[in-house]
């Protein structure tokens, strides 16, 4: 069978117009929204330039997990949307040993590092209701870097997808 | 008959559309609301400072202005005159834009983020939110002081 793109009774053609782009608007409202991204501290992981999907659904209906690469923005306007991966739950207490990540005293591992860099911080207790919050590129200093601690209502949706 | 009707019809909405586009562009260009001006002198002064014209675009800025940068108007028009001539292209690209105005002060919430390629070919890209404030001289709005918002997360 074959569909015509353009069928001859144009009432049907505009009604299948504009089903497509109210189905397009309610995703990228409710579900599914891209970003661009801009700047290097996801690096290797997201280069510059990247395009990035979201779902804004995910914590919905599951819990914050950690090592989850997460989309937030600013609590006040013009809003700035970040990405970061995150590190650290609400009461837990981190640190960083010789570019090496421990949560509560205990080593974690992070897999998706290509370099762990040469970080020392004394330990941070994270805020109640609060979630710490890091890039990927850990060769530039602590300093350099931007460790925000992040409420849940800020977080957009959780990364599925980039290129 | 009916067609004759539903032709009226058409044709006098057509009509409409393009009066109010001609009044709302009359409007617009002849006499813009104060909203309008602002955004108009901030685009003038970026495509300005995009055209590396430092004197026109200076002359956005009173005299005693003040940045988060420690600049003021003098530094200010030194430090664009000396590197300037270092820039190949300057591309700076606004969002977001917020204002308040109260009487002859107004405030402007952006979010801006410029990309530069200098000479050597490298190449540079920064972004950030800032705070204009702004205030009408001689019937033109000048900007008197610039800062970087803060971000909050909470």
């Amino acid at each position: 069978m074959r569909i015509k793109i353009f069928p001859e009774n144009y009432k049907i053609a505009i009604i299948r117009t504009s089903a497509i782009i109210v189905l397009l608007v309610v995703i990228r409202f409710f579900f599914i929204q891209w970003f661009r991204i801009f700047g290097m501290s996801m690096e290797p992981t997201i280069h510059d330039g990247s395009i990035v999907l979201v779902n804004k659904i995910a914590y919905k209906f599951h819990n914050v997990e950690r090592g989850d690469i997460v989309v937030f923005r600013t609590s006040n306007r013009p809003y700035v949307y970040f990405v970061k991966r995150i590190l650290a739950f609400p009461g837990e207490k981190l640190e960083f040993r010789k570019g090496r990540l421990f949560i509560n005293g205990i080593e974690m591992p992070e897999p998706y590092l290509k370099e762990c860099g040469y970080w020392n911080v004394r330990p941070i207790i994270i805020k109640e209701n609060h979630y710490f919050v890091c890039g990927d590129n850990r060769t530039t200093s602590w300093e350099s870097h931007f460790h925000p601690q992040i409420s849940k209502k800020n977080i957009v949706g959780k990364l599925i997808g980039f290129k | 008959m009916r067609k004759k009707k539903t032709k009226r019809k058409l044709k006098f909405l057509v009509f409409l559309i393009i009066f109010c586009g001609i009044v709302s562009g009359i409007k617009f260009l002849f006499f813009p609301d104060e909203n309008a001006k602002i955004r108009k002198t901030i685009s003038l002064a970026i495509s300005e400072l995009e055209k590396k014209q430092i004197n026109s675009f200076i002359r956005h800025f009173t005299i005693d202005y003040r940045d988060c940068f420690d600049n003021t108007y003098g530094t200010l028009y030194i430090f664009l005159r000396n590197n300037i001539n270092m820039v190949r292209t300057i591309n700076i690209n606004v969002s977001q834009v917020k204002i308040e105005i109260k009487k002859s002060d107004a405030v402007v919430k952006f979010f801006a983020t410029a990309y530069i390629r200098t000479n050597d070919n490298e190449y540079y890209k920064e972004a950030g939110r800032f705070i204009l404030k702004m205030r009408k001289e001689d019937f033109k709005w000048r900007i008197y002081r610039l800062d970087e918002m803060e971000y909050e997360f909470d």
